[in-house]
């Protein structure tokens, strides 16, 4: 059994055919060919099918609040810097619940690995509509259909300064896992939105349609070019995958003033008393 | 009530109050005993606020309602204190602060600041004149203050110290000379003590109990400790981050104690309510937090820049589901440093939330104080994991020894769903009931670590006060000063859990009565909840004010004669 591959008997909170489970096989994968230490590696997880995805992988995990995932990824990230942080949650937490801490840790840049499921509608509370669902698609509260605009993820990475801002799709795995090999990598924060059906929810934006709607970017798009990402991002009819954009800047630990290039975890440091007693004279 | 002077300066934001406050408790806390406390409107310039400064030959503890001396700085600083002076209050100001018609009503003594401050070479220095002025109607010793202004405008070069001491020196002749002059008795014995705000006691304490991760998002009054940790982080080691909500700095919180941090934010009412998810994300995780919560009146954006002690109720039960957490409420500057490295150190003992509860009027208030530095909290907790670690195993101590990632083989699997051993989401009822219970009974293993009341007076006494927090300088001021009323205070520091101790004092007093700064009594109603008993005499004020010492013993006398 490769590392990270979980070893329990466990009754998969999924449903049969769920884009999760391929999506699960491929962070193993681009975990193990990493080669990365498994108590190195920390998950930062919400609330939503999508965030139960550390249940299923054997690495440590902060399983915490629907929405807040992001913000514990960047606070863990920002007191041990020697660990392998992913951020992982659907569209609804990431986007929606979490849309503030998603907008301002990219100011940030955390060193961290942000992975976002999205399959365009609520999973867990069945079926309502969500920060990404197409115009017009009928949901279970959006009766009529969708009527507000959807979020552009893509778009507001791009816009906010994010320096790495990819799109994945569960149903082109071997892309995808390099994909995910390419962000955890990369130094600073790394989106990647992966689209991937929702088999019982959304029967519009399918495996059929994702296949039909999204292409694979090559070597003619230079990932540094803003401007060209901004254009990809912007196109809602032809769906790029790949890396739409990265840019080279200071990570968080880099520009906080507190590390001054002494990366030393806090729990390795010491707090000095008598210089504390100073502050009495 | 010790015999006293109080003074007032009345102004508005921006004339730089607070430099003359630093600088007369600067000095006066070298030679006699002193209490300053300052109260301000919610902006940034105009408006009027004012700074309290009340000086005795005895301890003293608390603020005075009446003014003794009065000064002010333009010509709208009066009306809001009107109802503070009495017949013998000397007010002080320059030509035109105040109308001929209270002119009449008033002692007014006009005193010319601008045109000494000009003469002594800039109207800039038209503070210094003040400090001047009142260090000479007060007889304080002058090479203070000549030391205090050197240190304070040497950055600004030789001319501005010059400058300065020769605006002292116009405003200390002039004051000295005074006709209205109080007469000061001088304490017979006095050590000097270094002056604290409630604000610099939180922020040693913080800091002796290991803090070295912040994440906070700015609310009146509990923005002090963010800007204050800011500035010795530094020096100390400890990591800010200002967060774009409440929502996230606990969040935040929760992630640097997981990951081996001790942190804590701060906030005030209505941010600590955007917060209380996470509190109860911190009780089914166990992961520990240190939240300061600094009262303001409330509901809502209520009096931003006043004190009350309204939010013992919603620090209590904040958070769905039940889970313990541990309240402490200081009242001394000893008991800031004190209960605020503690604070981490039961966060982390306990994997529980850790309340510090203070006030807008405790932190900003000026107390001279001998604090020391607790040596013991920086103990630590976490263990080093295994390859077979579960973070949530049931160990004989009652506690699960608590991990963190990248430290050890193990790896730590932390979960807001119910959960079991290892950390995996579980529906197992029976599991469910294990591991509430096992939360739940760190209740019982914290009781060997309660702090115990304050108590002061003869424990004899029929009579026993009960306060708590900010309430402690005034409630043992009237007691130390009134022997007669046969009456004992309990003060408590740390709020929830009541400490055991507290109920047999309760029982064994003739008559109890709470003094709260909250309309509805909630330590009360907490005590009434816990015990079973009924306590019906309550001084309550909630006018966004403290309690003034010259006003409680009115208050005592009119809950007694219920």
């Amino acid at each position: 059994m490769t590392k990270f591959e979980f070893n329990h008997d466990i009754d998969m909170a999924w449903c049969p055919g769920c884009g999760n489970f391929p999506l699960r096989n491929i962070i193993v994968k681009a975990l193990t060919e990493l080669d990365l230490d498994p108590s190195q590696v920390v998950f930062s997880s919400g609330i939503g099918q999508a965030a139960k995805m550390p249940q299923y992988i054997d690495a440590s995990y902060f399983n915490g609040l629907h929405g807040r995932a992001f913000s514990v990824a960047t606070a863990i990230s920002s007191v041990n810097p020697s660990l392998t942080v992913i951020a992982e949650g659907g569209d609804g937490d990431m986007y929606g619940e979490g849309g503030n801490h998603f907008i301002h840790n990219i100011r940030r840049n955390p060193n961290l690995t942000h992975i976002v499921h999205n399959n365009m509608i609520y999973g867990l509370t069945k079926g309502q509509g969500s920060p990404t669902s197409p115009k017009e698609l009928k949901t279970t509260v959006q009766v009529d259909g969708v009527y507000n605009e959807p979020l552009n993820p893509m778009a507001l990475a791009v816009a906010m300064g994010a320096t790495f801002v990819a799109r994945g799709f569960s149903g082109d795995a071997e892309k995808t896992k390099e994909l995910i090999k390419k962000a955890i990598l990369h130094k600073g924060y790394a989106l990647i939105d992966i689209f991937h059906p929702c088999v019982t929810f959304n029967k519009v934006n399918t495996f059929a349609w994702y296949k039909s709607h999204t292409f694979w970017l090559d070597e003619s798009h230079d990932p540094t070019n803003k401007e060209a990402a901004m254009k990809l991002a912007l196109d809602e009819e032809r769906l790029a995958c790949g890396v739409l954009y990265q840019a080279e800047a200071p990570s968080y630990v880099e520009r906080h003033p507190f590390y001054q290039g002494d990366l030393t975890p806090l729990y390795k440091r010491e707090r000095d008393l008598t210089k504390v007693a100073d502050l009495l004279k | 009530m010790h015999n006293s002077i109080t003074i007032v300066l009345s102004g508005e934001a921006g004339q730089g109050l607070q430099i003359i406050e630093e600088f007369l408790v600067e000095t006066l806390s070298r030679e006699t005993y002193v209490f300053t406390s300052k109260e301000v409107m919610s902006r940034v310039r105009g408006g009027n606020n004012s700074v309290e400064i009340r000086i005795s030959d005895q301890p003293i503890h608390a603020l005075r309602y009446t003014i003794d001396a009065l000064f002010l700085l333009n010509n709208h600083a009066l009306d809001r204190l009107r109802p503070r002076l009495q017949d013998s209050t000397v007010v002080y100001g320059e030509a035109g602060f105040i109308t001929d018609e209270d002119k009449e009503k008033l002692s007014y003594h006009e005193i010319a600041l601008t045109e000494l401050a000009k003469q002594s070479g800039n109207r800039l220095y038209i503070n210094t004149v003040l400090f001047g002025f009142i260090a000479g109607l007060l007889d304080i010793h002058t090479e203070n203050a000549r030391d205090l202004i050197r240190n304070r405008f040497i950055k600004r070069g030789e001319e501005t110290v010059a400058g300065n001491i020769r605006a002292f020196e116009l405003g200390y002749d002039l004051g000295v000379n005074d006709p209205k002059k109080p007469v000061r008795s001088k304490p017979t014995t006095f050590t000097p003590q270094k002056v604290f705000t409630g604000n610099d006691a939180l922020v040693i304490g913080a800091l002796a109990g290991g803090v070295n991760y912040l994440a906070a998002y700015p609310m009146s009054p509990g923005t002090s400790l963010m800007m204050s940790l800011s500035e010795k982080g530094r020096e100390h080691g400890v990591l800010v981050e200002q967060a774009e909500d409440e929502i996230a700095a606990l969040n935040m919180v929760q992630g640097a104690w997981y990951a081996g941090a001790r942190a804590m934010t701060t906030t005030s009412g209505g941010g600590f309510a955007l917060m209380t998810e996470a509190v109860s994300l911190a009780g089914i995780t166990e992961t520990p937090a240190v939240i300061h919560v600094a009262q303001r009146p409330g509901p809502a954006t209520g009096l931003p820049t006043r004190t009350e002690q309204g939010d013992l109720n919603l620090v209590v039960y904040a958070g769905h589901g039940e889970f313990p957490r541990v309240v402490y409420a200081p009242g001394t500057i000893e008991d800031g440093v004190e209960l605020a490295a503690r604070a981490f150190w039961m966060a982390d003992k306990y994997q529980i939330p850790a309340f510090i509860l203070s006030d807008q009027y405790w932190l900003e208030s000026m107390i001279p104080a001998n604090p020391v530095i607790p040596q013991t909290y920086l103990e630590r907790f976490v263990v080093e994991t295994d390859a077979d670690y579960k973070r949530y195993a049931f160990d004989p101590s009652g506690l699960s020894p608590r991990g963190i990632p990248g430290f050890g083989k193990g790896f730590v699997k932390v979960d807001s769903d119910e959960h079991d051993e290892e950390g995996m989401i579980t529906e197992s009822f029976d599991m469910r009931v294990r591991m509430h219970e096992k939360r739940l009974n760190k209740f019982n293993l914290m009781k060997k670590d309660e702090v115990e009341p304050l108590v002061f007076g003869n424990q004899d006494a029929k009579n026993l006060l009960v306060g708590w927090g900010s309430t402690y300088g005034v409630l043992r001021e009237w007691v130390e000063t009134h022997p007669e009323a046969d009456t004992s205070l309990v003060h408590l520091r740390q709020v929830y859990p009541l400490p055991a101790s507290l109920e047999e004092k309760l029982r064994a007093a003739k008559r109890v009565v709470v003094v709260e700064n909250n309309a509805t009594g909630q330590l009360a109603n907490l005590m009434q909840m816990t015990y079973g008993m009924k306590l019906p005499h309550r001084i309550l004020k909630y006018n966004g004010e403290p309690f003034h010492i010259d006003e409680l013993g009115r208050l005592i006398a009119e809950v007694n004669h219920d």
